[in-house]
């Protein structure tokens, strides 16, 4: 294992049903399935990003979690181990977005400084135009916001790759 | 395998090899430094030896500070509860892992179990949850799709009516006429007349083939649905709208002029040169001038293009401009050459401007003046924002 290799822990955040659990598949295995059962506790998966951000070799150890634990998740052990959450929703389902908003705003509470960002899934469907409301406005934060697909794979590497950048910016 | 450290108690050793050996329990050893040394049972063989903790067992990635301060409290353990190494390759099992400090062998002791979620009443009720929450979720979207699926049922219920209608009014009375000339034409027979019978029965022949017409016609019609797999190709529309005038038969004194600015852009093509060529076949035919004179216009609107096209023929009375989209409807007006037309051309341009998701109006004021100009707005994205305005 080279001595350069970066890693960070990533938690995916977010209600039951976004899909966390889709992204992390088609991030690591680079394809969708439909149905997952549960994630009962924690799976893990490994990522390793490409291109190299800055030449450095960078893996992420994705951690996919369910969204039942709610807030609570932060309590647990793993969670404050982590170096970056990507909280994600599903743009159908406005509530879905209003709760990756406040579990936003708590990570940044609980663990200030760490690298976030909201990932706004399942952009091969129609879009709830409540939804799009929220997102223009969110675009204006600096927060970082990705639109993605588990389905199409669109955005996602993408995302997890100016996350490994932005992360990198962070610690120097 | 290798053996528990020979100062731990013999039942434990005895206990834990029972667990180890058939694959419900695994034991790492981590020396003061988190290095991994030691390991037993085949449920942590993917965990490599010499390697820090973090790096050899991923779950552990992280944690090593919490690991670390058990030192200070022997009596507290580390957990980490119902974890999973998600590998493409191969299927691994849910583990719970508990990190103990021993301190006589001055080393950290990683009991990892196996869990079965199945029986957890726990992860039932996750489950559960999970399955309402998404169940949820589908009902919202399902709500939108039987909204939607209620507006094309009435459309589709709507276009059956017309269709009822069609078929009793359009095709009873050729129908009829049909029986009518089979009396008549037995009538003959009886009296031996066979001239008029077989004039009768050339006017039968003739009356079939004008219905086996307007019944492809139908058929066609009815198969353009909002489901029609064409799809959008890059489009010059003068070139389109060029090809359908040279293809199109009229009279030697006919004129056609072409002005305005006619876009390149992307759109249905196939379904564009249906909706144009009925309309200007329309004009040209039901023109009561051979020297008539027909103008197409076009201009790029924001979203695709607008074509004109007027003619300076008898026009049609307002109360007919609902009527003249219905199929097999005729009204006064005669075509030139009865033969090539069922009828139905306007229906079809409809149909296709609906499904396409055009509009089309019709300005028609026969009492004021002569003409009738058809406005066609038509979708597409454009490719060039000035086309070409033209000459004839
Ligand atoms: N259309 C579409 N469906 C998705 C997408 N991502 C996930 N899904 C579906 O949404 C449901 C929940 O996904 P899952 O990954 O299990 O969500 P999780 O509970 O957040 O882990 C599943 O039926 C997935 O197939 C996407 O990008 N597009
Ligand atoms: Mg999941």
């Amino acid at each position: 294992m080279s001595a350069n290799l970066i890693t960070k822990k990533v938690l995916m955040l977010g209600e039951i049903g976004v899909g966390k659990t889709s992204i992390s598949r088609r991030l690591s295995f680079g394809h969708f399935g439909d149905n997952y059962k549960a994630t009962i506790g924690v799976d893990i998966y490994s990522y390793d990003v490409k291109p190299d951000p800055e030449g450095i070799p960078f893996k992420f150890l994705v951690w996919d979690t369910d969204g039942s634990h709610g807030e609570s998740i932060f309590r647990q052990y793993f969670a404050r181990q982590a170096q970056a959450a990507m909280i994600v929703a599903d743009i159908t389902r406005p509530s879905t977005v209003e709760s990756m908003l406040k579990l936003g705003r708590l990570y940044e509470d609980v663990m200030p400084g760490r690298y976030y960002a909201y990932i706004l899934n399942k952009v091969d469907l129609e879009e709830d135009p409540a939804v799009s409301e929220i997102r223009q406005r969110l675009i204006a934060t600096k927060i970082p916001v990705f639109q993605t697909s588990a389905l199409s794979g669109e955005n996602v590497a993408e995302a997890f790759h100016d996350a490994a950048v932005e992360i990198m910016k962070l610690e120097r | 395998m290798t053996k528990p450290a020979a100062h731990d108690s013999h039942t434990l050793v005895e206990a834990s090899s029972f667990l180890i050996d058939r694959g419900f329990c695994g034991l790492v050893w981590l020396d003061e430094d988190l290095t991994v040394r030691e390991r037993a049972g085949s449920l942590v063989d993917f965990v490599s030896l010499d390697q820090p903790v973090g790096l050899a067992f991923l779950p552990l990635f992280g944690c090593e500070d919490d690991i670390r301060a058990l030192r200070a409290n022997p009596r507290h353990r580390f957990e980490l509860a119902n974890v999973k190494i998600v590998d493409a390759k191969q299927e691994s099992p849910r583990l719970s892992l508990y990190v103990h400090w021993l301190d006589t062998s001055r080393r950290f002791l990683i009991i990892v179990v196996r869990t079965t979620h199945q029986s957890g009443i726990e992860a039932e009720l996750e489950n559960q949850s999970r399955r309402r929450a998404l169940a949820e979720a589908k009902s919202i979207e399902q709500a939108k799709a039987l909204e939607h699926a209620n507006t094309e049922l009435t459309r589709v219920n709507r276009e059956l009516d017309e269709f009822a209608n069609i078929i009793s009014h359009d095709l009873k009375s050729p129908m009829r006429g049909l029986r009518y000339l089979a009396e008549d034409i037995e009538q003959a027979l009886d009296r031996a007349d066979t001239a008029t019978a077989h004039a009768l029965l050339a006017d039968l022949k003739q009356q079939a083939r004008r219905m086996s017409r307007m019944l492809t016609d139908l058929l066609t019609y009815a198969r353009i649905g909002p489901n029609g797999e064409e799809s959008s190709s890059d489009t010059d529309t003068q070139a389109l709208v060029e090809t359908i005038i040279a293809s199109l038969p009229r009279p030697r004194g006919f004129t056609i002029e072409i002005t305005g600015q006619w876009p390149l852009m992307r759109t249905v093509s196939a379904a564009l040169d249906v909706v144009l060529r009925n309309l200007i076949d329309n004009a040209i035919k039901h023109h009561d001038r051979t020297d008539g004179r027909l103008t197409l216009s076009a201009r790029p609107i924001k979203s695709g293009v607008e074509v004109s096209i007027g003619d300076d023929g008898p026009g049609i009375d307002s109360k007919y401009h609902e009527a003249i989209f219905q199929p097999f409807r005729k009204l006064e007006l005669k075509p030139a050459s009865d033969e090539r037309s069922s009828g139905i051309g306007l229906s079809f341009v409809r149909k296709t401007v609906e499904t396409n998701g055009a509009t089309l109006t019709l300005e028609s004021a026969p009492r004021e003046r002569r003409g009738t100009t058809f406005r066609l707005q038509w979708p597409g994205e454009l490719l060039v924002q000035d086309g070409t305005a033209n000459k004839p």
